[in-house]
């Protein structure tokens, strides 16, 4: 790693990177000063938007100037990080990266070049819109760094596991799997958490090595105990949804999640969170709700649909509907408990092992009925995501069975990051007459 | 013997019956504890009122069928199911069957390790947990003097099927009924199989050899069949083969080498042929394909993948790239596996054996 590459890439992330979303925050204000507002159902955005928007451009713009400087990981979501903070990894998550390209509109362009290049239309968005950005050097954030390592973590979907093999054959680095058995019943089972806590520990050594660093079981500690502080404090945010109004909407949240993806296991992560969570608080107490005629409160269940996402929160939000709470969110927060810091090695593969995708249908049963009840909820929305097969089989299922509980629920088929899977006629005319169930 | 009857005669015995959900498992397990295991892969053949409307459309029709098939009580006769964690959709059935009320007798969970590093260790335990899981929920006796037989009736199984792929020019078998014969191993006794396997090799050398030009196959599972009587039609011979379903259950582990029955068992699973959905690196499987088309001297390769196969569809641009570097022509296809094959793909078929052969 070079000196010269350290140094500005640490300029980059401390001063140019936030320096540039301020100039861009200006910037907008300046555009937009002579400018009406315009009438909108939604409340206002919660303030903490700037200071993401920040923290946001400063992570990405930095990692332009990574590689070289840093070791560079590339891992998935659900991928055990805090391993790798204490060896000062600059993170990448391409599932983040096609996020930001569906929620752009600049995911068609690179799903086209995956597709030409034999990646069926069939594969997930997120796998399509990396390997298209891959091999077209495209990317909406600049440059994207070049990784020393990929992790993978099969907690999530098996996808990831066939994804970063064929990542790894393009990238020719380092792949490290961390194989999660699935949890069917109420507990991880001893020997698959044995297993998993084997893998987090060779993911160290590897990524020690690949570093050129010595593991410091003290620093990953730390890490521990700060996600697991950063999962809890994400759950204070989503919990103030409790209140009526709710003072932001699943929506929101789904923005607001960026730093407990990406900067879990950080100081910045939590002093982001205390941050949104008391404005958020704040916001309750004075009755400003994320939508401004809340009248009726809905839980989403699986990814957003990225590229619709502000189309669908408005078409609701018209209609009094609140989008309060979301099983996707709430990952990020349900298993913070498991994450015991007096044993950081048992208590990551406990937490990792059982998040929402790494389990069975019955406990997905009993999680909707929770949420539905502790936040207050009169119906459901479940995203039929074509590209994500864990999250969406069994969804007509779990409909069924909250239709006989008298939840109403409605199943809206799209996709995470590409339109050519959803209609928005046919998806707004089933919103309409789901929507009118409800009176007014 | 169909399935029923397998199924009828197995339990006419007093013995216990279990529905196998694919892909990879130890069958010597199930027959070391006189389980009859019955897979379930679609079923072939059209169900009567279609694919399951519990599963969305873009979900692969094995998994589909396997639903509809189970709701319409198709496996009513049998005491239990196994589900391997072959992928998403498969993992998303393993939990629908039981969670959701369909299914109140046994089921058994396989979990195959994607690690490298703690794999083999890994799946000795899930091994190991399998065989006693399924002798105390159908009261037998796990003994490891039975696994070793098992395995031993096992090796003579594989040495048989690879017998008859070698020696696939001199049989007097159409492609269709060499591929029913050797997919009856996922629902006949293992006694009997090898007994049909082993006079079907006896008819070597009956009738006029096979001399059309070779091509190698490869894929999830050879249905719909008609694919088959295409190849027929069209002269070709299937000299090698990598179905999933298939060939790629047959293990490369040497019949020589020794090890206790568990760790044995372990290491068969352990070194079967690469495949997408195991943790096998895509470079390997494009090894293992070039290998074969160059051994059997097979003019082509053709990929015949079930629509939806996550999986299969990831292993794709790395195959392509490695056959167009090696020049061995490929055509990829995506079927439905309960349907009739539709014209268009057997017009690309057609068009690509005019091609290579």
């Amino acid at each position: 790693m070079s000196v010269f590459r350290r140094a500005q890439y640490e300029l980059m992330r401390g001063l140019v990177g936030p320096g540039l979303a301020k100039a861009d925050r200006a910037n907008s204000w300046w555009r937009r000063r002579n400018r009406k507002p315009r009438p909108t159902p939604l409340g206002p955005a919660p303030q903490t938007m700037k200071l993401l928007k920040e923290m946001s451009t400063a992570h990405y713009f930095s990692g332009r100037y990574a590689d070289g400087a840093v070791p560079v990981a590339w891992v998935t979501s659900g991928a055990p990080i805090e391993v790798l903070r204490p060896l000062g990894y600059h993170l990448f998550y391409p599932e983040n990266h096609g996020a930001i390209c569906g929620a752009g509109h600049t995911s068609p362009e690179l799903i086209a070049t995956a597709e030409e290049a034999a990646y069926s239309q069939d594969l997930c968005s997120y796998a399509r819109i990396d390997f298209g950005s891959l091999l077209s050097g495209s990317t909406p954030i600049g440059r994207i760094p070049r990784p020393d390592l990929l992790v993978t973590c099969t907690n999530i979907c098996e996808t990831v596991f066939y994804w970063y093999r064929e990542l790894a054959r393009h990238l020719d680095v380092p792949l490290v799997i961390v194989d999660t058995p699935q949890v069917y019943a109420d507990q991880a089972d001893p020997t698959h958490l044995a297993y998993v806590q084997d893998q987090l520990r060779n993911l160290a050594d590897v990524a020690a090595k690949v570093a050129e660093r010595k593991f410091d079981e003290d620093a990953f500690k730390h890490a521990v105990e700060l996600a697991q502080q950063g999962c809890l404090l994400w759950r204070e945010c989503l919990e103030t949804n409790k209140a009526r109004p709710a003072p932001w909407t699943a929506f929101d949240g789904f923005i607001h999640m960026i730093p407990i993806v990406t900067l879990r296991g950080s100081e910045q992560c939590n002093a982001y969170y205390r941050v949104l969570r008391d404005e958020l608080r704040q916001r309750a107490a004075d009755g400003i709700g994320g939508v401004v005629d809340e009248r009726h409160r809905l839980l989403w269940d699986n990814l957003p649909v990225w590229f619709e996402m502000r189309g669908l929160a408005r078409g609701l939000a018209e209609n009094g509907f609140a989008m309060v709470a979301a099983t996707y969110t709430n990952a990020w927060a349900e298993t913070a408990d498991l994450m015991d810091t007096t044993d950081p090695w048992l208590g990551l593969a406990n937490s990792y092992s059982m998040v929402i995708l790494n389990r069975g249908l019955a406990h997905r049963l009993k999680l909707i009925r929770d949420m539905v009840d502790e936040y207050d909820c009169d119906g459901v929305l479940f995203h039929s995501d074509r590209s994500c097969k864990p999250y969406s089989v069994g969804q007509l299922e779990l409909r069924d069975r909250l239709a006989a509980d008298g939840i109403r629920a409605l199943v809206l088929d799209a996709d995470h990051a590409d339109p050519r899977a959803y209609t928005g006629a046919q998806a707004e005319a089933r919103l309409d007459a789901f929507m009118e169930t409800f009176g007014s | 013997m169909t399935r029923q009857d397998a199924l009828d005669a197995h339990r006419r015995q007093g013995l216990p019956t279990l529905a196998v959900l694919p892909i990879h498992y130890p069958r010597e397990v199930l027959e070391s504890l006189d389980i009859l295991g019955i897979e379930l892969w679609g079923p072939p053949g059209p169900l009567p009122d279609g694919p399951s409307e519990r599963i969305q459309p873009y979900v692969c029709s094995l998994v589909r069928n396997a639903m509809a098939f189970v709701d319409a009580g198709g496996l009513d006769g049998v005491d239990g199911i196994l589900f391997p964690n072959t992928c998403d959709s498969m993992m998303g059935l393993a939990s629908m069957v039981p969670d959701m009320g369909v299914w109140v007798r046994p089921v058994f969970h396989l979990h195959l390790p994607r690690s490298d590093t703690y794999g083999d260790a890994f799946l000795r335990t899930e091994v190991e947990r399998l065989w006693r899981d399924l002798a105390e929920a159908f009261d037998r006796a796990p003994d490891e003097d039975r696994l070793a037989e098992a395995i031993e009736v096992r090796k003579r199984i594989e040495a048989a099927q690879r017998q008859l792929r070698r020696h696939r020019r001199e049989l007097p078998l159409t492609e269709r009924e060499l591929m029913e014969l050797l997919r009856r191993d996922s629902f006949v006794p293992a006694a009997e199989h090898l007994a049909e396997l082993e006079a079907a090799l006896a008819r070597r050398g009956e009738g006029a050899p096979r001399t059309g030009p070779g091509l190698l196959v490869s894929g999830i599972v050879p249905e719909p069949m008609a694919l088959l009587d295409v190849l027929e039609d069209a002269g070709a011979v299937i000299v090698a083969e990598d179905y999933a379903a298939v060939g790629r259950r047959i293990t490369q582990l040497d019949p020589g080498v020794t090890a206790p029955p568990l760790e044995l068992t372990a290491r068969r699973m352990a070194a079967r042929p690469p495949c997408s959905t195991t943790n096998t690196e895509q470079q390997r499987r494009a090894d293992q394909l070039v290998r074969l088309a160059r051994g059997s001297e097979a003019a082509g390769l053709l990929v015949h993948n079930v629509r939806f196969c996550e999986p299969e569809l990831f292993d794709v641009p790395a195959l392509k790239a490695r056959m167009e570097e090696e020049g061995i022509p490929a055509l990829f296809l995506d079927t439905e596996v309960e349907r009739e094959l539709p014209g268009a793909i057997t017009t690309r078929l057609e068009a690509f054996l005019e091609m290579v052969l």
